[in-house]
C-alpha cells in the first residue's frame, strides 16, 4: 500500500472504525486515542499492508485495542458505563432504535463486537472470525445470543410500555 | 432403539460424530422424554464443546443439527436468527413459516427478532484530517536521473555562455542605466582587461589629439607673455578689456572646477583652448589699448599657472595609458585562451610611464610566476 492508499483507507474507513469504537467504549476521548493508534499502526506497516486487506486490518487492530480495554476496565472493576437492564426501561416512549442501542450497549463485548461487524460492516461469519479471533461456529453462535438478548430486551420494554 | 441402559454409548457416538441424522432425531426425543438424561447430556456436551452452550440456546420446538459444532443448535429461535442471517435452507424456511403461520406467539417472538437488525447509523469521525499524512509523490529512477543529468548540462551550459561571452557580458554591465546595477571589476586577469578596455581607451583617443596642441597653446603663450605682455595691454581700450573680463571670468571658473578624472580630459582640453583663444583675444585687444588692467594680469597668471598644472596631470596619465597598453595584447590573449579551453590562466602586469614593465604575475592553477623589475622571481 502506498502512502496515498493510506489516505484514502483514512476517507473509506474512518468513519466505519470511529462508529465501531464508540459503539464499544462509549468515551469520545478515550475513542480518539484509540482511532488514532489504529491508523498509526496501519501508517507504521504502510509498506506491508496490502490496500484491499487495509479494512480488516483496522478492524481488527480496533477490535482488539478496544475488547483489552474493556477487559483491562473490569479487571479493576470499572463499569464503564454500562447500564444495567433494570435501568434501561425508565425510558419515556423511547423509539425502536434508542431501545436497540440501549439492548446494545448491555450486550457482553464479544457479542457485540461480532454483531456490529455483521450489520455495520456487513462481514461474514468467516471474515467476522478472521477479525476477532473467533472460529466461524463461535461467531455464529455469539450472534444467535445477541440476537436472542436484544429480542428478549425489545420485547421486554415492549410489554412496559 | 435408545434405552436407559445403552443411552451413553449414543452419546459417545454423537460427539464422535458417527450418529446418522435419524439416530439423531432419535436420540433427541429420548431425551425430551427423559430430562435428568437431558440434563447429563448438556452437561456432557459442555465439557466436550470448544466453548460452552447453554440449555437456553435450545427449544424443543425445532431441530437443527449444525454440524461444524458438532452439536445440535435447532430451536425456533435459530431459524428465526438464520432467516434473519439468511443462512437458513428451504427446509427449514418451510418449518419456521409453518410454525409461524400455526402460532401467534411464534409469529410476535419471530417479528421481534427482525427488529434486532441493526440499521446503518452514520457516525462522521470528526478528527479524520489528523489521521492523514503528508504524502509527497515518488519519481522514478527514470525520472530522477532525467533531472539529474538535465541540471548538470544546463549547468554546463550556462558555464560556457559566461565563458565565451565574458567581455560583452561584463561591458553590458558596465554600461547599464540601472543604478542599482553596480560591476564590481574581478581581481583577475579581468580587471586589467576591464580598464585597459573602459577607461584607458577613452582618454587615449581624446587626450592624444589634444596633447600637442595644448602643448603649441601654452607655449605660445609663454612667448606673448615673454616678449611684452605690458605693451599689447597698454594698446587695448578700457571698454574692450571689461567686456573681454566678463568673457574671461566664467572660463576661469570653468577651468578651476574642473576635476583631475581622466574621462574629462578632452572637455578640460577643449576648455583650456578656448580659454587659449580668449586670451590671445584679449592679448590683441591690449595691443590696440594702452590701458593697462592689473587684475587682468594677474588672473591671466593664475590661468596660466593651472593650464600648467593641468599639462602635467595630462601628460602623466598619459604615459600610464601608454604604459599599461602594452599589457592588453598580453591580457587579451590569455582571456582567448581561457574562453577557447577552458583553462583559468590569470594574468595581471603593471607598467611605469615609460612603457616599461614594472610588475608581472601569472598563475595557472597551482603554478604561479611573478616578475617585478628588479629581476627576481
Amino acid at each position: 500500500m502506498t502512502p496515498t492508499e493510506y489516505n484514502k483507507c483514512v476517507d473509506l474507513y474512518a468513519d466505519s472504525i470511529y462508529r465501531f469504537a464508540v459503539k464499544m467504549l462509549k468515551d469520545g476521548d478515550l475513542c480518539h486515542d484509540i482511532v488514532q493508534d489504529t491508523f498509526e499502526k496501519l501508517w507504521m506497516r504502510v509498506g506491508e499492508v496490502a490496500f484491499d486487506k487495509a479494512k480488516s486490518y483496522l478492524f481488527t487492530t480496533v477490535y482488539h485495542a478496544t475488547i483489552d480495554h474493556i477487559r483491562r476496565k473490569q479487571r479493576i472493576g470499572d463499569e464503564l458505563g454500562l447500564e444495567k437492564v433494570g435501568d434501561s426501561v425508565s425510558m419515556v416512549s423511547p423509539d425502536l432504535k434508542e431501545i436497540l442501542q440501549k439492548g446494545l450497549s448491555l450486550l457482553p463485548e464479544d457479542q457485540k463486537s461480532v454483531l456490529l461487524l455483521r450489520d455495520y460492516e456487513g462481514y461474514s461469519y468467516e471474515e467476522i472470525g478472521q477479525i476477532t479471533g473467533l472460529n466461524e461456529s463461535q461467531v455464529k453462535v455469539y450472534i444467535y445470543r445477541a440476537r436472542l438478548f436484544l429480542k428478549n430486551y425489545i420485547g421486554k420494554i415492549e410489554n412496559v410500555i | 432403539m435408545i434405552t436407559r441402559k445403552n443411552y451413553e454409548e449414543y452419546f459417545l457416538d454423537y460427539f464422535d460424530g458417527n450418529l446418522s441424522d435419524e439416530k439423531v432425531e432419535e436420540l433427541l426425543r429420548f431425551l425430551s422424554f427423559n430430562k435428568d438424561l437431558e440434563e447429563e447430556f448438556y452437561l456432557l456436551m459442555e465439557q466436550t464443546a470448544d466453548f460452552s452452550l447453554e440449555k437456553s440456546d435450545f427449544s424443543n420446538i425445532t431441530l437443527k443439527r449444525e454440524a461444524s459444532i458438532g452439536y445440535e443448535l435447532s430451536t425456533f429461535d435459530y431459524l428465526c436468527v438464520a432467516e434473519l442471517e439468511h443462512d437458513i435452507t428451504a427446509s427449514e424456511k418451510q418449518l419456521l413459516t409453518a410454525s409461524i403461520d400455526s402460532n401467534d406467539k411464534l409469529k410476535a417472538e419471530f417479528n421481534l427478532f427482525q427488529q434486532t437488525k441493526l440499521e446503518d447509523e452514520v457516525i462522521v469521525c470528526p478528527f479524520k484530517d489528523e489521521l492523514k499524512k503528508n504524502v509527497f509523490v515518488a519519481r522514478s529512477n527514470f525520472q530522477r536521473n532525467l533531472i539529474t543529468y538535465s541540471s548538470i548540462a544546463a549547468a554546463v551550459l550556462v558555464v560556457f555562455y559566461f565563458t565565451l561571452n565574458e567581455e560583452k557580458v561584463v561591458e553590458r554591465l558596465a554600461q547599464s542605466d540601472d543604478p542599482k546595477v553596480e560591476v564590481v571589476a574581478p581581481q583577475t586577469t579581468n580587471e586589467v582587461v576591464k580598464e585597459l578596455v573602459l577607461k584607458p581607451l577613452v582618454a587615449d583617443n581624446g587626450v592624444s589629439e589634444n596633447r600637442a596642441k595644448l602643448k603649441d597653446d601654452v607655449s605660445n603663450y609663454k612667448a606673448n607673455e615673454n616678449s611684452g605682455l605690458n605693451t599689447f595691454l597698454d594698446k587695448h581700450q578700457e571698454t574692450q578689456t571689461e567686456g573681454n573680463l566678463r568673457s574671461i571670468e566664467p572660463e576661469m571658473a570653468h577651468i578651476s572646477s574642473k576635476s583631475v578624472d581622466k574621462l574629462d580630459l578632452e572637455n578640460r582640453s577643449l576648455a583650456i583652448s578656448l580659454s587659449e583663444s580668449s586670451k590671445t583675444s584679449v592679448s590683441k585687444g591690449v595691443e590696440s589699448n594702452k590701458a593697462v588692467d592689473e587684475n587682468m594680469k594677474s588672473s591671466v597668471e593664475t590661468l596660466l599657472s593651472k593650464a600648467a598644472e593641468e599639462k602635467e596631470i595630462l601628460s602623466r596619465e598619459l604615459s600610464e595609458a601608454t604604459g599599461r597598453k602594452k599589457g592588453l595584447f598580453i591580457a587579451r590573449a590569455i582571456n582567448g585562451i581561457n574562453s577557447v579551453l577552458g583553462t583559468n590562466i590569470e594574468y595581471s602586469s603593471k607598467y611605469d610611464a615609460d612603457g616599461n614593465l614594472v610588475a608581472m604575475n601569472i598563475e595557472a592553477g597551482p603554478l604561479k610566476y611573478s616578475k617585478k623589475n628588479e629581476g627576481t622571481k
